[in-house]
């Protein structure tokens, strides 16, 4: 199938830069927080020397001047969703992948358009100019991926055929970071010496799979100029939104759950829920000095009313800290359906068992002995001696 | 019958549920008891609502023979304890 990468780099750069033109030409840096670290997600070409990846502290010690953004992931996401769904007005087979980066099924589209070139226009055309868009075309997602990386800003490349053997040629001296496989993967090939696509395809293709296992094979296959992947379309969810700004920021819980009732009592009474039932809620808020924050609650059954759906996140709300005071809040309802209940295995307590045993298995391996996990047994539950009628024995499931 | 492994519990081991709690009490001329000192304050019992009796194992060197009390107390509370008949200490246990 021809496939069509459309990649859009440094999305969460480019959507600042629209959002804030002032931030134009300045050393912009997005810091995002992975609990107390924060690190760099993307930075402008004035920063120099500051790499995505980076941790905050060695970023501002290469340049004291960086204006520091951080990190709005909805916003990014809503962005990204912004230009799915222009792509989605261009091919029926669209497929999300990473953050920019998303694949467009061409099979049976170049005569609607008058040809691949004609095509390829309006695909870069429905993204946003801003955003400066690359397209690369090949036989399979990952030489696509590999020709729009090698694309410049507005342009395409188109990728030979895999039987020409061209393909393999071409992708022989690109980087095995470009491989869809985990960092640790990634960084084992680099550790057998094994660092461009080339290498990787120049050796059996046992060997890697002895080494990586699965994703030895779908290493060496990319490599190879293989990809039979399929095009997964992306499915837009169905939701409900709503939206509320607070008066002044607040962070009681107090205020924080009557905001949420208001919210789900408004989504609740939209015609798009009427008689339907909810399996996912997702808070948004915007904080003071602060990225945005977001919480997603997974209802264990599906919820069809205001109160069972302020109920079951009221009792979540409990044990969560708010990082700050909340200026807004936007709630989405997902997971749309006809149905409630909880769907039950008809195996629960066989697996149950073999969870609390590979549990068991777990801490004895990290403590380095026998759990202090007990149960309690029946021993003489007829004794008239009260100490006699019960123990606490091993946990043994 | 539980049998005494002659060795302190470890994490293998059975441990037993509902031992005796050794606690305070007064009593009256009966051997009943009139209050009883809880977390270092002394509550009055306000009623006696059941008493009942084991006399156990008594072919063992410990034999066991105890008065079980159920008791109300003042703060409204109700409490299980007994008297060790042999030593005279007291102690709470669930019944």
């Amino acid at each position: 199938m021809k496939i069509a990468c459309v990649l859009v780099t440094h999305l969460p750069l480019k959507a600042e830069l629209r959002r804030c033109p002032e931030l134009q030409s300045k050393p912009v840096v997005i810091v995002e927080s992975y609990g107390s670290k924060d690190v760099v997600l993307d930075s402008s070409p004035e920063a120099r020397r500051i790499i995505a990846g980076m941790s905050l502290q060695e970023a501002m010690s290469r340049r004291k001047d960086a204006v520091l953004v951080g990190a709005d992931q909805p916003h990014y996401d809503e962005v990204f969703d912004g230009i799915i769904d222009a792509l989605q007005g261009r091919s029926p087979l669209v497929e999300k992948g990473d953050l920019g980066c998303a694949y467009v099924g061409l099979d049976g589209l170049e005569e609607m358009y008058g040809g691949e070139p004609q095509l390829i226009t309006s695909l870069l055309q429905s993204v946003p100019s801003q955003f400066n868009p690359r397209v690369g075309v090949a036989m399979g997602k990952f030489p696509a991926y590999v020709a729009a990386v090698t694309s410049g800003g507005g342009r395409a490349t188109r990728m030979p055929e895999p039987e020409s053997g061209r393909l393999a040629k071409f992708l022989k001296d690109f980087t095995v970071d470009l491989l869809p496989l985990p960092w640790k993967e990634r960084a084992r090939l680099h550790q057998f010496g094994l660092h461009t696509l080339g290498q990787v395809a120049a050796l059996p293709v046992g060997a890697v799979q002895a080494q990586l296992g699965p994703a030895g094979k779908i290493a060496w296959e990319l490599a190879s100029g293989v990809d039979s992947s399929p095009l997964v379309p992306y499915r837009p969810e169905e939701s409900v939104t709503e939206f509320l700004t607070f008066p002044s920021p607040t962070i009681t819980q107090y205020a924080v759950l009557t905001a949420i009732g208001i919210l789900l009592g408004r989504a609740f009474a939209r015609p798009q829920t009427k008689g339907k039932y909810v399996r996912t809620a997702t808070i948004e808020s915007h904080i003071v000095r602060h990225p945005p924050w977001v919480k997603r609650f997974s209802f264990k059954e599906a919820v069809g009313s205001r109160e069972r759906a302020l109920f079951a996140i009221k009792s979540r709300m409990d044990t969560i800290a708010l990082p700050g005071p909340l200026e807004d809040m936007t709630l989405t309802l997902a997971g749309l359906t006809g149905e409630s209940g909880m769907q039950s295995s008809l195996f629960s307590d066989v697996r149950k068992r073999e969870q609390l045993k590979e549990m068991m298995r777990q801490l004895e391996a990290l403590m380095g002995r026998r759990p202090p996990i007990y149960q309690i047994k029946e021993v003489e539950p007829w004794s008239r001696i009260p100490e006699r009628r019960q123990a606490l024995a091993p946990f043994d499931p | 019958m539980v049998k005494d492994p002659r060795k302190a519990p470890g994490a293998g081991a059975l441990r037993p549920l509902n031992l005796p709690t050794p606690v305070t009490v007064e009593e009256d001329g009966q051997q009943r008891p009139v209050s009883i000192v809880l977390r270092g304050s002394r509550v009055r019992v306000e009623s006696i609502d059941d008493q009942w009796e084991i006399d156990e194992e008594w072919w063992r060197e410990k034999p066991i023979f105890r008065t079980y009390y159920q008791v109300t107390m003042e703060d409204g509370r109700s409490i299980t304890l007994f008297q060790d008949r042999l030593s005279g200490d007291w102690s709470l246990q669930r019944g």
